[in-house]
């Protein structure tokens, strides 16, 4: 066989190992996404008339296409991601995920004195699934035909979310940025490109000052709901209309609501900073420069268009929200994006690795 | 006519890629050339990536190697010269054309509606009627224990009273052997009230009895109790509420970010629904019972003219779809049109 492979046997496979002479010139690469919300639009509705008309198997099917059209109109340096998962294993996690929620349902009234003891299992295996879940997704992934890896296993995983819920239940709900950062570290360390390792390299000190600045963008908005709230209150009982003072109540709770997704914005914003730009990929390193202000503008249009035709503009809000993000989303290389598999993957063959396939599902309900 | 395309080649070991052209050669046999890439494979074992829109699909060798084409059409036209991927071509034409796409849409959400409707409704019944005797009354064998704990309160009535009771619903319960029917007085707040659990107990409550007129009166709404027992209302409402939740969650899997706000009205509405069907076949159960021993049904419409003016209105308009009883006046129709034939 000769191939492209054999020609470059001899490049220095260390090359995500030391930095080395040889490395070239810093360069930043932008994300790039092609997909409309147009195109999305039909193979969202065709998804969901073949789901319906086979009572939720083609579920599965629906999902790997939707994850291939967003993953194949990513665009990197001239070269477009891959989601290579198999339907059938899509669907053996799900009908498992359907038996074990069928099982917890009928226990409910079978055996009531179980029911409390399965909801507790469920919560413990989550960090179980959540690794198994991460592990499927990124095998799955590939760019340039070279499948991402993720190494980690259920003993790290259950290790960030002990260390990170013990945290969190002992600072009485403070510690959660901590506990954020600890699982999103645990998510990112365990990926491999290839043979590039990940690293995280945001701290837990970044995700804590995100959410203090959210908090202090909360405060005032607080004040002025509260204030705004009382004063239509005193007006309405002034006039005594006991009707109006219902009416001014029923305007005014509902607002908070509204007032929130300000905060929800800011920090959105900047933990999908703080997470992908944190993210190294051997000697390259990622970017994101989303800011407060587009989310939110980006938040609240989506929100309206998605309510006002009842669902339907759904396609259209995600497809630019993709957009929103990989528009800003920067790759810093180092010299070429170059990776190595340590030997040929051949899971996405005519063939298929049914062996790496058979202890494999997904537990992804997403 | 030869068929012939260009091509970027990916071994899999490597993200170094190169540019080849892959033409079809004669005896179905595809050749990959490009810069130190030659090789030929019969195009049976090549598998061809499904058309997604417009984006970048793989012509995969079988050891993994791809080589990723950007004209769609021409992987098209390979693919119908090898007689393969029909379905696949199928459903690019559906979408593709937002006529097709748009069609099927409403058709598919009739069908859907039609199933939680009707086909939910259906299937529990089917479902809780295999469920052997002793497991589906077994169901809920603690929950007076709770209720006892919280909601409801010991009875005043005097021993005679329900002494009388007890005897009249014996006597009702002599006609089912199979059910391990009992009947226990309580309090509820202030509410005239009586409703069945699972495994047969009902209650009914202080106030109820003092509404009704007569003996024959309580006897009429505990025959409709006996209905929810003996055609398994419990259970049947748990199978239904929870294929709904489980169908929603599926179906709008795709869109978990708006599922909470979208899954929660369509659920609500189908559960008030399946709870006014039970209702009925409750009213139809009493109604047969009542015929068959001769009581006169103007007792249950007199209760419940009496439980209406207790309870308030009914919903009207839009929230009538969320009520969980059939309207009043049409229960009392129903058994007055019974009454006088």
């Amino acid at each position: 066989m000769t191939t492209s492979h054999d020609a470059h046997a001899a490049s220095p496979a260390g090359f995500s190992v030391q930095p080395g002479p040889q490395v070239q010139s810093r360069h930043v690469l932008p994300f790039s996404f092609s997909g409309t919300a147009g195109e999305y639009f039909r193979i969202w509705i065709v998804n969901a008339v073949l789901t319906v008309l086979t009572v939720g198997i083609y579920s599965a099917w629906a999902k790997v296409r939707t994850k291939q059209y967003f993953y194949r109109h990513t665009r990197l340096d001239g070269a477009t991601f891959d989601y290579l998962a198999r339907p059938v294993a899509i669907l053996k996690g799900r009908l498992l995920v359907v038996a074990v929620l069928a099982l917890v349902v009928a226990s409910q009234f079978l055996a009531p004195r179980v029911y409390p003891f399965l909801g507790l299992a469920m919560l413990l295996a989550t960090p179980w699934v959540m690794a198994r879940s991460l592990r499927f997704n990124a095998r799955n992934s590939a760019y340039r035909n070279i499948r991402f890896g993720f190494v980690a296993g259920a003993t790290e995983s259950y290790m960030a979310h002990l260390i990170g819920g013990l945290v969190y239940v002992l600072t009485c709900g403070l510690g959660m940025p901590y506990m954020q950062w600890r699982v999103s570290q645990f998510a990112v360390d365990g990926h491999r490109f290839g043979n590039l390792p990940f690293r995280f390299r945001s701290t837990a000190g970044d995700y804590f000052m995100a959410f203090v600045m959210a908090a202090l963008v909360t405060i005032p908005l607080v004040l002025v709901w509260f204030g705004g709230t009382l004063a239509v209150t005193m007006l309405a009982k002034g006039g005594a209309h006991p009707v109006a003072s219902m009416g001014a109540t029923l305007v005014m709770i509902p607002l908070v609501y509204v007032l929130l997704i300000v905060p929800a914005s800011y920090t959105k914003a900047k933990i999908a900073n703080l997470f992908w730009g944190g993210i190294d990929i051997g000697w390259h390193r990622l970017e994101s420069t989303q800011t407060f202000r587009e989310v939110l503008v980006l938040q609240v249009t989506n929100i309206l268009g998605v309510a006002l035709s009842l669902g339907l503009a759904y396609p259209w809000a995600k497809v630019r929200t993709v957009r929103y993000q990989l528009d800003n989303l920067f790759l810093q290389a180092q010299g070429p994006l170059l990776a190595e598999a340590g030997r040929p993957q051949a899971a996405g063959g005519a063939l298929g690795d049914a062996a790496a396939d058979l202890g494999e599902f997904d537990l992804d309900f997403g | 006519m030869t068929w012939s395309v260009r091509a970027h080649f990916l071994d899999g070991t490597s993200t170094r890629g190169v540019d080849v052209t892959v033409t079809l050669g004669p005896g179905q046999r595809l050749r990959i050339e490009g810069p130190g890439v030659e090789r030929e494979v019969a195009a049976d074992e090549v598998r061809i990536d499904n058309r997604l829109g417009d984006t970048v699909r793989a012509l995969w060798l079988d050891d993994g190697a791809k080589c990723e084409v950007a004209d769609n059409d021409a992987v098209d036209d390979l693919a119908r010269r090898l007689g393969r991927g029909r379905a696949g071509r199928w459903r690019h034409r559906l979408e593709s054309k937002l006529r097709y796409a748009l069609i099927a849409a409403v058709g598919s959400l009739g069908l859907a509606a039609a199933g939680v409707v009707w086909g939910i409704p259906f299937t529990a019944r089917q479902v809780a009627m295999q469920v052997p005797d002793d497991v589906a009354h077994q169901m809920g064998a603690g929950t007076l224990d709770v209720l006892d704990q919280g909601l409801l309160t010991p009875s005043e009535l005097d021993e005679a009273t329900q002494a009388r009771l007890r005897e009249g619903f014996a006597a009702q319960a002599a006609a089912y052997p199979g059910l391990p029917l009992r009947l226990v007085f309580r309090r509820l707040g202030h509410l005239p009230n009586a409703f069945a659990l699972p495994d047969g107990t009902v209650i009914v409550t202080d106030e109820l009895v003092a509404l009704a007129a007569h003996d024959g009166e309580v006897l009429a709404v505990l025959a409709h109790e006996i209905g929810h027992v003996h055609h398994r209302h419990s259970l049947r409402m748990a199978l239904e509420s929870s294929s709904v939740a489980l169908l929603v969650g599926l179906y709008l899997g795709d869109a978990s970010q708006f599922a909470s706000v979208l899954s929660a009205l369509p659920t609500v509405y189908a559960q008030a629904s399946f709870s006014r069907e039970h209702e009925r076949e409750a009213d139809a159960f009493a109604l047969s019972f009542m015929r068959e021993t001769g009581q006169s049904p103007r007792d249950f419409s007199a209760m419940m003219r009496k439980l209406g003016d207790a309870g308030g209105r009914d919903r009207a308009g839009a929230l009538a779809w969320l009520s969980s009883h059939p309207p009043t006046a049409e229960r009392i129709a129903r058994f007055d049109a019974a009454a006088d034939p």
